[in-house]
């Protein structure tokens, strides 16, 4: 079985590697080159909560995320959204400055290894992905 | 003979009647403060749902105004739901004020009723004594026959009349603790309806108290979050008198004090009244809090979207989409397809400050069908986990569409 949106999980789990990769963060979000467009934590922000991914996964299990992977993205949601709502649009910097964000790394890091194992076992298999799978549903 | 044997053998009668007070209370006052409650909550629902419909009102006219709007949306949401939960909380004061004016209503009523019988009984045992000390002065020897436990018919109907007397007491005695259980029991009701309503309220300051203490460092939000904390507080106040109210004259406690107690409880209905409602001010607080909630969104409103530039924006898009929601972190507001398909589109204001020029200015992101579409109204890239840093750096450069842009493209997601 696949999720009907692979595009839309890839998305997700671009989000997920950014969430919890501190090396990539240091390097680009703390960057003194700032001046970058690098996807920054707005990014994230759009892959997860405007795909709706969070703060309910269970609702696109099917479409994007697998049933076994709802409890991962619940526990991040569970650190993540409070710390949003607390700090909402401060710079960058000061979300990976506050004493909770290496809890959101550590679960993000947790989901997105879980979703990538995942997707690499799929693609593994002789027919992973139809055709279609990135087609333009409007046209 | 007859009068003779009337006076033979003992006959006991009963202690008079207990003196009866009638339970004091004010129940036609305890009715019209009910009354009075019930008109404040309704009032309060009534602006609760104009808040409401309010908020709907303005964003189905597609008005935009960034920080304004969004702040609007979630203080309206804490407004609406004070002002609810405090209607609640007078629904629940006038309920348990109903109960007490009905259950005084109904104590007072027996009260009465067993007082008159009282009195009546007490001339009954008068006239009994008074037979008993005829029948006593005309023994033709004192103490020799009526000390005796002979019986004669005339003893026999004496005691009876002095045993259904006796009953006949009792029973006006059981009405009388009948009337003061009832009252204990209204106040005690009314007592646990006013905790709870009080307990309703202390929730909304703790929640009041918590956003003052999260909104330090927010700026953009203060002004509704200032009008959301005006209709709370003032909630409060209400509540926290009528929790004096409640400790001062309701105490559980009052189960012991008998009649004392309800004596004290039966001012409660004009305390409500002279602390509370005598000048409605209830109604008038939440009317007023409301109307300068109203008032100041829609001249926040006007005075950031310099003629309404985002009723156009918001009009390029799909109808079944509806009028959007505050976007997660910052200040933005996105659509998302209903159909699930993928496609949304998101609206951030520009931060002037930002590295990114295309930042600094009010932009969009557009998706379709899952793919990005770029300020050239290209299909970016979505295959995230093959692009090399300068790749994604484009990427994430190119998807920030300037609004004054995306205005001119021929419809939401084409240029």
């Amino acid at each position: 079985m696949t999720v009907r949106f692979p595009a839309m999980r890839d998305e997700v789990l671009f989000a997920l590697e950014l969430l919890g990769d501190a090396d990539r963060q240091r390097r680009f979000w703390l960057s003194p080159e700032a001046g970058r467009s690098y996807p920054d934590l707005d990014w994230v922000i759009r892959g997860l909560f405007d795909t709706v991914v969070l703060p309910d996964p269970v609702l696109q299990v099917g479409v994007c995320v697998y049933d076994d992977e709802v409890g991962l993205l619940v526990d991040l949601n569970r650190v993540l959204e409070p710390l949003i709502e607390q700090l909402d649009d401060v710079p960058d910097a000061e979300y990976v400055a506050h004493p909770t964000w290496s809890e959101v790394v550590r679960l993000a890091g947790l989901a997105a290894a879980v979703l990538r194992a995942r997707d690499d076992a799929e693609a593994s298999r002789p027919d992973p992905v139809g055709p279609d799978a990135y087609a333009d549903p409007h046209g | 003979m007859t009068a003779l044997l009337e006076q033979v053998g003992p006959v006991v009668v009963p202690p008079p009647p207990p003196d009866l007070r009638e339970p004091p209370g004010d129940a036609a006052a305890a009715t019209a403060a009910a009354r009075r409650c019930l008109a404040a909550a309704q009032a309060l629902h009534d602006n609760q749902s104009r808040l409401t419909e309010h908020a709907g009102s303005l964003l189905a006219r597609r008005l935009w105004c960034g920080a304004a709007s969004a702040a609007f949306q979630r203080s309206r949401t804490e407004a609406a739901a004070w002002l609810g939960n405090a209607g609640r909380a007078l629904a629940l004061v006038a309920t348990a004020l109903v109960t007490y004016a009905q259950a005084l209503e109904q104590a007072q009523g027996l009260a009465r009723g067993a007082a008159t019988r009282a009195d009546d009984l007490r001339q009954q045992r008068s006239r009994l004594l008074a037979e008993i000390e005829q029948a006593r002065s005309s023994d033709p020897a004192p103490g020799l026959l009526f000390g005796t436990a002979a019986f004669t018919p005339a003893t026999v109907a004496l005691q009876h009349r002095a045993d259904l007397l006796a009953d006949d007491i009792a029973a006006v005695a059981a009405a009388v603790e009948t009337a003061q259980a009832l009252t204990r029991r209204a106040e005690q009701t009314a007592a646990s309806a006013f905790d709870e309503a009080t307990s309703m309220t202390f929730a909304a300051r703790e929640r009041a108290a918590l956003r003052r203490a999260g909104r330090s460092s927010d700026s953009s939000a203060g002004t509704w979050l200032d009008v959301g904390e005006l209709v709370g507080l003032g909630l409060i106040d209400l509540a926290l008198g009528v929790a004096d109210v409640a400790q001062g004259g309701l105490d559980p406690v009052t189960d012991a004090a008998e009649l004392a107690a309800v004596s004290r409880t039966g001012t409660v209905a004009s305390r409500l009244g002279a602390r509370f409602l005598a000048d409605d001010t209830v109604a008038t607080a939440a009317a007023e809090a409301t109307r300068l909630a109203e008032g100041e969104a829609l001249a926040a409103v006007e005075a950031e979207t310099g003629g309404g530039w985002l009723a156009a924006a918001r009009a390029k898009l799909p109808d079944g989409w509806g009028p959007g929601t505050p976007a997660s972190k910052g200040n933005g507001f996105r659509w998302i397809e209903p159909e699930g398909q993928g496609s949304y589109l998101r609206i951030d204001p520009g931060r002037p400050g930002h590295p990114d020029v295309l930042q600094r200015v009010d932009h969009v992101h557009v998706r379709q069908g899952f793919s990005r579409i770029g300020r050239g109204g290209q299909r970016l890239s979505d295959r995230t986990a093959d692009l090399t840093d300068a790749e994604l750096d484009e990427l994430a450069r190119l998807e920030h569409v300037p609004l004054s842009e995306w205005l001119t493209w021929k419809n939401w997601w084409q240029r």
